[in-house]
């Protein structure tokens, strides 16, 4: 039996058909982090793409005579001349778009009335005055005295306690303005506790809605111990979308979700062996060199499909492999050392786990998925022998997956459809004690959904295989 | 007494209601060569793969050193060395390769035991290169290698000389008799076409339209073959004809057949010349064994 799966292997290497993928796959790969990289870079507020739109729009506002556009225009731009004096993304540019901006507008707005006009001036004067002195405390000790007194005249107000809890944090954090990781993270923070408000008064939430509430008390835990503990850089975010959106990648956030952003290629690469690894040898005749050895049928078959399922891991590990290698060369190799958090919705805590035991897991997890469709492909290639078909129903089948699973969260009536598989097969959805995607479904309901399809295409691949003549050629 | 290495009783096949095969009982013993002819369709290829457990059998027992094909694969099959139909291998890897890989699922061949393969079929310069650029005839070489790598003791052989030119034919037959007589080895060995089997088979079976039509030893069968047939080219056909006393027969207007031994040869042409015939051509016409055999049974049908 072992050395039926070497031969395979060996035979399966000797193919150009797994290199051109793994290339194409690293050329994607590279792609996607140099334009991670790149999208990244321009999270300046007054960086050059925006400068440009709003010069040609100054110019229309001017032609078409729209004096309110065109003041938007000219003080965005001067705010902008401003801003180059300071370094890209520092606390001095945040300050600026915050701050000086609306007053050049109201200052260019007032240009008529003299008086109005000066007070804007002073005021502007003021501010640029403490810019150069360099302490953006004062800017937060300001924003938390105006606070204050706001809270004093409505003391419930829950955004206010948010905003206060925010700037109490900056300063005993020493997180300046700006668009580092820390400032998104308030953000986000400020944006969940906000929702999750809206969430308490709401009664009788809907599944979809139990979903958005659980990633929302993630999202603030996670910034939460982010802020507590100054890690400025993407920490796990086991898709999150709230904070993926805001947080800017590192190396290691594109890592634990390499094997999810690249599965395509993974099953693309399994599907395409399992779909020729018994139809091929039946059409090209060498078959028969196999099948007067002596061994039994159903053990070449099943070292056929355990060959299948060594390419997987194999695909699997050299996804990560790569991934880790051309993020670390494109974002640095310093966010591996950061911590990987998961939140546990059992135990309603936030636990570090070790890098490898998460990729391993949710790796795991998204294994029914991989099987199952490299299964298909196997089973059509066995029981059909015709290698198109058994590689393009596969590759279908994911297509169809988005759309039932559409319809089995759009359309109550759709429902039934939850007894299909692509429902079922990717089982990150039960980590960490979360809620499921899809509504009362379980784990065990998701096993048994999963196993029958399986056990029966192996079954039917074996029983054909065993009984099928060999034709002339 | 001779073991009996394959033994094949009623060996009966059908395709839905067709039945390609009826009733074949073959004997292949230690050391002996076996011709099994049969023109194209007659379902030689089907019988080989009944033998070697490819083909479900309808009714009947294929036992190959005592072992049933069917109970008791794995035995039966252990000492069995094949080619059916083409030497299909794998086009993409080198000849090295491809015998390493049928090595690898037997016990106990030895990289000395590949090479010395490799020298008996006469690869060694190529055997370095992919598959893919091998002619037929080296495919069929490389085909050899691999069926008597594991030095079975039945060696079961579809056609392995085509495309193989008569230096390679001449060297298979020498490297079978060889294999036969020294290893003791009993084989099998399919063919359309007799003449290139008959000098080294020691019993020929004949099939055709699924059924054995003649079993016999090779010295039996020359013996049908003994009269041989010549052809005449004259000027006008009637008349020479008329001026021989033997057995006759017209081709065209300038064509006779006569069917004479060699030595009446001389005696025919002499009474032609006499008789004023002018002679253009007279040669020897080749009527193989199978032939003779078909004439006796009439053409072989394709259904």
């Amino acid at each position: 039996m072992i050395n039926l799966i070497k031969n395979e292997l060996k035979k399966i290497f000797k193919k150009k058909v797994l290199y051109v993928i793994l290339i194409v796959t690293l050329g994607v790969c590279v792609l996607s982090n140099i334009l991670n990289k790149k999208f990244q870079d321009i999270g300046a507020i007054y960086n050059d793409e925006e400068k440009d739109m709003y010069e040609e729009s100054l110019e229309y506002a001017i032609e078409s005579g729209d004096k309110e556009y065109e003041i938007e225009c000219r003080s965005f731009l001067q705010a902008a001349k401003l801003a180059e004096n300071y370094e890209k993304g520092s606390w001095q540019e945040y300050i600026i778009s915050d701050r000086i901006q609306p007053i050049i507008g109201d200052m260019l707005k007032s240009q008529s009335d003299i008086e109005a006009y000066e007070t804007y001036e002073v005021k502007y004067n003021e501010i640029i005055k403490r810019l150069e002195a360099n302490d953006w405390k004062v800017f937060a000790n300001e924003e938390l005295e105006n606070i204050n007194a706001l809270l004093e005249s409505s003391p419930e107000d829950n955004l206010l306690k948010i905003q206060k809890q925010v700037v109490e944090w900056r300063l005993e954090k020493d997180i300046p303005y700006g668009i580092s990781d820390l400032n998104k993270y308030l953000d986000s923070w400020t944006s969940a506790k906000i929702m999750e408000q809206e969430f308490k008064e709401k009664n009788n939430l809907s599944h979809s809605e139990k979903l958005e509430e659980e990633q929302n008390i993630e999202t603030i835990k996670l910034c939460e111990y982010a802020i507590e503990n100054k890690i400025n850089s993407n920490i796990i975010i086991r898709g999150n979308p709230d904070l993926e959106f805001n947080l800017s990648y590192s190396a290691k956030s594109l890592l634990l979700e390499a094997v999810e952003t690249y599965q395509f290629f993974i099953i693309i690469a399994v599907v395409i062996i399992a779909g020729t690894i018994i139809s091929e040898e039946f059409n090209k005749g060498t078959i028969k060199l196999l099948l007067v050895r002596p061994y039994k049928r159903t053990q070449i078959l099943l070292s056929k499909f355990i060959t299948c399922i060594i390419i997987l891991l194999l695909s699997i590990i050299s996804v990560i492999v790569m991934q880790t290698i051309v993020g670390g060369i494109t974002f640095g190799f310093e966010s591996y050392k950061d911590p990987t958090l998961i939140y546990d919705f059992g135990t309603n805590t936030l636990k570090e786990v070790s890098l490898i035991s998460y990729l391993g897991i949710s790796t795991l997890a998204i294994m029914p998925k991989f099987i199952l469709l490299m299964t298909l492909a196997f089973a059509i290639s066995t029981i059909l022998l015709n290698s198109p078909m058994a590689i393009a129903i596969p590759l279908l089948g994911i297509m169809a997956e988005s759309i039932i699973n559409q319809l089995v969260l759009i359309y109550p009536k759709a429902r039934f459809l939850i007894y299909f598989v692509t429902p079922n097969w990717d089982l990150n959805m039960y980590l960490f004690g979360s809620s499921p995607t899809f509504e009362n479904i379980t784990l065990p309901f998701s096993i048994c959904i999963c196993l029958p399809y399986f056990i029966v295409m192996m079954v039917l691949s074996i029983y054909s295989f065993k009984k099928r003549n060999i034709k002339n050629i | 007494m001779e073991e009996k290495i394959l033994e094949c009783t009623h060996l009966t096949k059908k395709f839905g209601k067709k039945e390609v095969l009826k009733d074949v009982s073959l004997t292949v013993k230690a050391g002996d060569i076996l011709g099994f002819i049969g023109p194209n369709g007659a379902g030689k290829t089907t019988t080989i793969k009944l033998i070697l457990g490819l083909q479900n059998i309808t009714s009947g027992t294929v036992k190959i050193n005592g072992y049933d094909i069917e109970k008791e694969f794995t035995k039966a099959i252990k000492r069995v060395g094949t080619i059916v139909e083409n030497p299909d291998l794998y086009m993409y890897m080198s000849g090295y390769e491809n015998l390493k890989l049928i090595a690898n699922l037997y016990e106990g061949i030895t990289k000395e035991r590949i090479n010395e393969v490799i020298k008996l079929v006469g690869l060694e310069n190529r055997i370095k290169d992919k598959v893919s650029k091998y002619s037929l005839g080296m495919r069929q070489r490389l085909g050899i290698a691999q069926a008597i790598m594991h030095k079975p003791n039945l060696l079961i052989l579809d056609e392995p000389t085509n495309g193989l030119d008569p230096e390679g034919i001449k060297q298979v037959k020498d490297l079978l008799v060889k294999l036969a007589k020294e290893e003791k080895m009993a084989i099998l060995i399919s063919s359309h076409n007799l003449l290139e089997l008959d000098s080294f088979c020691t019993k020929v079976t004949i099939i055709k339209n699924g059924e054995i039509v003649e079993s016999t030893s090779i010295e039996e069968a020359k013996k049908v073959n003994s009269n041989s047939t010549y052809k005449i080219e004259v000027e006008k056909a009637e008349e020479a004809i008329k001026a021989l006393e033997e057995k006759v027969e017209k081709i065209d207007d300038k064509n006779i057949r006569v069917f004479v031994n060699k030595e009446e040869i001389p005696k025919i042409i002499e009474n032609l010349i006499k008789s004023n015939i002018k002679i253009y051509e007279v040669y020897q016409e080749e009527i193989t064994l199978e032939d003779a055999f078909l004439k006796k049974t009439g053409g072989n049908v394709i259904d």
